[in-house]
């Protein structure tokens, strides 16, 4: 008997499209001496086997505007319902195409698919990833080639 | 006046120029002979862990002591601590070990590295992802600059699992290690290839000693000893 699905499967994002990652302060990485945001850890890009995440979150940018700093803005602002963002914190957009060759590079198929709902617009996931977090190279290069942007939550908020 | 008789093999609380920076003012007698007397009357509810003697990066202590300033709240204590009591014993304790090497690193580092053990540890900036920092993982950090003689300063991050992480940049070149316990680690490598110039990403794993040595190896210690930043 073929399995039911509940919901049609969620369309894949456009490779020239971009995903919004929020990434604690505890994974920004800071110019030692301005405290200027200069990057974040691969290990931000991490899934947590704690409570068992088989994706990535994230937040599909074009969903909410074609300009980049409404993109910024609108995905604060989702992920302020879900969670208290901190202002330490920052958000990385990633092409959605990178990180597909990145997986390619490492024979991973990754997918990047819309998920979004009525409570939770624009949020899309990263399927596909290890889920031991055993690759770092590839986590490496979530972090470097695959990120366009890095936002502070603060700088966003016009606080610095 | 309350008074707190430590035992007799406590010689000293380890570095005063550390206690001196932390949030609360804390009465510290200034000779070292005074100091088996401290009046402990204004002191906060604290738990404290004090080191028996002296112990460098070459032979650590082999079990720190717990002592609570306040016995008969201990249990308390211990059962109700508060995250910001956590945050400032988890501050505390990486402060004092980074306080044992310190002397062999120009003034900057100590500056700069309590500033971003604050605010990885600060409690406005805590999240559910948020962790302490685990500090046998530290001490592996401290041991590894020490070793690998890094002049340049690193950007410390805490990864989920506690495990303290740094990154070194120079120019093209990164180098992002995540430090865990007994002397091992993790890095990825980011270069610029020798012939091609199109960028490389390593990674590696192991000890701290052959983490040096693959640096070298791979032409990138100019992010560990590139001039002091």
């Amino acid at each position: 008997m073929s399995k039911v699905h509940k919901q049609p499967r969620r369309k894949d994002l456009p490779t020239e499209d971009h995903v919004a990652r929020y990434c604690s302060p505890q994974r920004v990485i800071r110019d030692p001496n301005t405290n200027v945001i200069i990057g974040v850890f691969p290990q931000a890009f991490k899934l947590r086997p704690k409570i068992k995440e088989t994706y990535l979150s994230s937040h599909w940018m074009e969903f909410f505007s074609t300009d980049i700093d409404s993109q910024f803005q609108a995905v604060a602002a989702a992920l302020g319902k879900k969670l208290s963002i901190e202002p330490k914190a920052a958000i990385a957009r990633l092409n959605v195409g990178y990180v597909v060759q990145a997986g390619e590079k490492k024979t991973h198929s990754i997918r990047i698919r819309d998920q979004s709902t009525q409570n939770n617009p624009g949020y899309s996931g990263v399927y596909g990833m290890p889920l031991d977090n055993s690759d770092s190279i590839f986590l490496d290069l979530l972090a470097t080639e695959c990120c366009i942007e890095i936002r502070g939550v603060s700088e966003m908020r016009g606080e610095s | 006046m309350t008074k707190l008789q430590l035992p007799p093999c406590i010689t000293h609380v380890q570095n005063p120029m550390v206690v001196a920076t932390l949030p609360f003012a804390y009465p510290v007698a200034s000779s070292m002979t005074s100091l088996k007397t401290i009046d402990v009357s204004k002191m906060p509810t604290q738990n404290w862990t004090i080191f028996a003697g002296h112990s460098g990066l070459s032979s650590p202590p082999t079990k720190p002591m717990h002592i609570s300033l306040r016995a008969s709240d201990a249990k308390v204590l211990r059962s109700t601590t508060s995250l910001d009591v956590q945050l400032f014993d988890n501050a505390a304790e990486i402060k004092m070990a980074f306080s044992q090497i310190v002397m062999h690193l120009t003034p900057e580092w100590r500056t700069v590295i309590f500033k971003q053990i604050d605010i990885l540890l600060d409690l406005n900036s805590w999240e559910e992802d948020s962790a302490f920092i685990q500090k046998s993982t530290f001490t592996t950090f401290l041991r590894f600059i020490i070793f690998a003689k890094s002049t340049r300063l690193p950007s410390l991050g805490v990864d989920i699992t506690g495990h303290l992480l740094a990154a070194w940049n120079n120019d093209n070149q990164r180098i992002i290690v995540e430090f865990f316990t007994e002397d091992k680690a993790a890095a990825t490598f980011v270069k610029l290839g020798a012939l091609s110039g199109e960028r490389e990403t390593l990674a590696w794993r192991g000890h701290i000693n052959d983490l040096k040595h693959f640096i070298e190896q791979n032409g990138m210690m100019g992010c560990l000893q590139g001039s002091p930043t």
